[in-house]
């Protein structure tokens, strides 16, 4: 069910192969094949040493200034994270190969043995070092906020002050990172987190107005803060906070490569060739001196995560409880956007059949285009797009039913055409022959008896649909699939949530299912009569 | 009073209707019988505005249909209204019970009230002997039955006319017999029936007069009498020979 649904999210920009697509949403397949294949891994620094390359996790989608898809050279990109691993492949005798994945999925995909390495703004923080083995660190990160151009909104107090007309402020971040994590824990119940894939879509969104701010990594902040899609019209708050650093993580069973990954950031660090590379990218900063510190990161190298009390009743009950609001947003996108989209197509092709001739190429020109183009890039179009050309957003709740309503829309339209087409010529005539409008006869004679013929191909549809509310997590909706994600990428607790995210799905489409089956089973005891 | 004056018709290059006229008063049955495609179920389709016609008049009673002439819907509504078609493959309604069938028309058309529409309705069902199928679906009645509810539908109407399209098509020997019946009787009752059929017996039995049909024109027209005993036309004949 999870991988059907999440058939769509092939479309998604990426280059991460379909396979692993599929797979970083399927913890059960998911585990089974990284226990095969660690079983069969020594440590990675050999096979590195052997082939002269090593891979390493990122993720280029708004990923500048960390790493900037280069049109020269598509194994290696430039960028200041890319630039230190080229330094530090130089110092282990290794070429760096990049391995692009969504940016929250990365620490799965290290797991599952894809990459030697993840570096691209991971913090050092409890959660992952438990899993994973840290190097020191090689960036101290600071966090900026910003806002539009117009806002009154100039600093993090400002922030948690300001309540325009009364609601809290709606505060975009890139899902679980540093940002996230900072936001929840100094300001969760007086703003509201809204969470993106890609931190580049959370400034479109402050920009578009769709929401009130955005809580970057510095280097992101600055850098796409002078771009000319942003530099007039998004300004960067003056302090900065939630500071913490930037480490490699590798596999718990490499030591040996992260040992020599210390060596060579700690020579990077000792002999200023860091500080080169920061000052090129503007990065440079009095706060990066920590970097020469050992005692400021040593603390948390060593922690151990707060309390990991996951299995405790009453975070059992909050995670249950997330899951379940997840799942009533999928709920309440799919009854709101299925009828919509039935009333339309059955417009449309009512258009296409009886309409004047001159609508019935435009409307066969609306079917074929949204059928030919992506529901995900339809959906980026309303959200992103629209408030460009039209100047003002919609709200994601709105971009996301309209999206999916109109997307279906084409699809309920050939049904309906297929439905209205099976009716006999003589019902509309025998309608005529007694004196109704030609408006009556479809509305009272010809719809009801296509209608009947429509529902199980519908049905089908709306359990497609379902599934299908999922690709709305693009802009910003948190649904069943998102919710699974992000709570699996925080707790790093992917089987448990793979099977009670899939225990909801199911438990929301069978029904579905097996009243489309029994219908059409009850229409076909009707014609045999 | 049905009367169409010098219809013509064509569908692209073909020439279906060559200028028919024909009148049929009150009370009167008037079966058309002739060859396939010889243009009697298009005439038929053209009395009710079916088929627009490209030129000569229809007039039923005092409303009139010209070519030529912008069609009103008003005008075509209320000549539908006055003629009752009943089709060959009788066209009820599926998703109806017989009675919602005959209901339909008199609320939704005719706007009267449901209560007397189903009052109307159900004496029709009684007189054509269906009363009982009041509330079943078309799809449980044989096809004798579904076409009394096709008549009851139109008749549901208060038509002026009724318009046949080969009523006996799907009819037994004996079917056939009460159908001829119940058309006298409707006729009887001041109705003009107009019958499209290939059956030349009950062309025969059932008509007052009867027009014979060939190549889009009436090649010769009277009583039963005249006609079928001494057959004027080739395309009669010919008609003759092949159901002899």
């Amino acid at each position: 069910m999870i991988v059907n649904a999440l058939a769509t999210r092939l479309t998604q920009p990426v280059i991460v192969p379909e396979w692993l697509r599929l797979l970083k949403w399927n913890g059960i397949l998911w585990l089974g094949l990284m226990l095969l294949s660690h079983s069969a891994k020594a440590d990675s620094l050999e096979r590195i040493l052997k082939t002269g390359e090593f891979q390493f996790g990122s993720d280029m989608e708004g990923g500048a200034p960390y790493f900037i898809p280069n049109p020269l050279n598509s194994k290696m990109p430039s960028g200041f994270e890319a630039d230190l691993l080229r330094a530090i492949g130089e110092r282990i005798h290794a070429k760096p190969i990049i391995h692009q994945g969504q940016w929250d999925q990365l620490p799965q995909v290290l797991s599952r043995g894809d990459v030697d390495l993840i570096c691209n703004g991971f913090e050092l923080k409890p959660l992952l070092v438990q899993r994973f083995r840290a190097t020191r660190p090689y960036f101290r990160y600071r966090l900026a906020m910003m806002t539009p151009q117009d806002s009154k909104i100039a600093t993090w107090q400002d922030l948690l002050k300001s309540s325009p007309s009364g609601q809290k402020p709606r505060v975009g971040v890139l899902v679980n990172s540093a940002a996230d994590d900072y936001l929840v824990k100094y300001a969760g119940d007086r703003i509201r987190i809204v969470r993106f894939d890609g931190a580049t879509d959370a400034m479109l969104a402050t920009r578009n107005g769709q929401i009130d701010a955005t809580l970057q990594d510095e280097p992101a902040a600055i850098h796409y803060g002078a771009r000319p899609e942003f530099q007039s019209r998004l300004k960067i708050a003056t302090d900065r906070f939630g500071a913490g650093f930037y480490v490699i993580y590798v596999r718990k069973e490499d030591e040996k490569l992260a040992l020599e990954l210390d060596k060579a950031i700690s020579g990077m660090v000792e002999d200023g060739s860091l500080k080169t590379i920061y000052e090129k990218y503007r990065l440079w900063h009095e706060e990066q001196a920590l970097l020469a510190q050992p005692l400021a990161w040593q603390a948390v190298l060593n922690s151990t995560p707060e309390e990991d009390s996951a299995n405790s009743g009453s975070k059992r009950l909050g995670f249950a409880l997330m899951l379940l609001k997840a799942a009533a947003m999928t709920v309440f996108l799919s009854v709101v956007s299925m009828p919509l989209a039935m009333l339309i197509g059955l417009l449309v092709a009512l258009g296409r059949l009886y309409g004047p001739k001159g609508i019935r190429p435009l409307l066969a020109i609306y079917v074929e285009f949204l059928r030919g183009t992506p529901l995900m890039l339809q959906l980026f179009f309303i959200y992103f797009i629209f408030p460009e050309l039209f100047g003002f957003g919609l709200p994601a709740i709105l971009a996301s039913i309209i999206g999916l309503a109109v997307n279906y829309s084409a699809y309920e339209s050939e049904i309906y055409r297929a439905g209205l087409q099976a009716i006999p010529e003589g019902q509309m005539e025998a309608s005529l022959a007694l004196g109704m409008t030609r408006k009556q006869a479809l509305w009272r004679i010809i719809i009801p008896q296509a209608t009947r013929i429509v529902i199980p191909p519908v049905t089908n549809d709306f359990i497609a649909l379902f599934k299908d509310t999922s690709v709305c997590s693009v802009i910003t909706i948190v649904e069943l699939t998102k919710q699974y994600s992000i709570l699996a990428n925080s707790t790093l607790k992917v089987l448990e949530f793979a099977i009670a995210t899939s225990v909801l799905y199911l438990a929301m489409s069978c029904p579905l299912s097996w009243f489309a089956r029994h219908y059409e089973r009850h229409l076909e005891s009707e014609n045999e009569n | 009073m049905i009367k169409a004056s010098n219809i013509q018709k064509s569908f692209g290059k073909l020439h279906v209707l060559k200028g028919i006229s024909m009148e049929v008063a009150d009370g009167e049955i008037m079966t058309m019988i002739g060859p396939s495609g010889c243009g009697k179920t298009t005439f038929l389709r053209c009395l009710n505005g079916l088929e627009s016609i490209d030129s000569g008049s229809i007039q039923v009673g005092n409303l009139e249909i010209r070519s030529g002439e912008p069609l009103l819907t008003e005008v075509l509504k209320k000549v539908r209204m006055r003629l009752g078609m009943v089709f060959q493959q009788f066209q009820l309604f599926p998703h109806f019970s017989v009675l919602e069938n005959i209901i339909e028309a008199p609320v939704h058309v005719n706007a009267i009230s449901r209560q007397e529409a189903v009052s109307i309705a159900m004496d029709l069902l009684r007189k054509l002997n269906l009363e009982d199928k009041a509330h079943s679906r078309p799809r449980e009645l044989s096809g004798g039955q579904q076409q009394r509810v096709a008549i009851a539908r139109a008749l549901a109407m208060h038509p002026q006319a009724l318009l046949f399209d080969e009523p006996t098509s799907a009819l037994d020997p004996r079917m056939t017999g009460e159908m001829g019946a119940l058309i006298r009787a409707l006729a009887h009752d001041g109705l003009s029936i107009l019958v499209v059929t290939h059956d030349m017996g009950f062309a025969r039995r059932v008509a007052d007069r009867v027009s014979v049909f060939d190549q889009g024109l009436i090649a010769e027209q009277g009583s039963p009498e005249q006609v079928f005993s001494n057959p004027q036309s080739a395309a009669l004949r010919d008609l003759l020979t092949e159901s002899a």
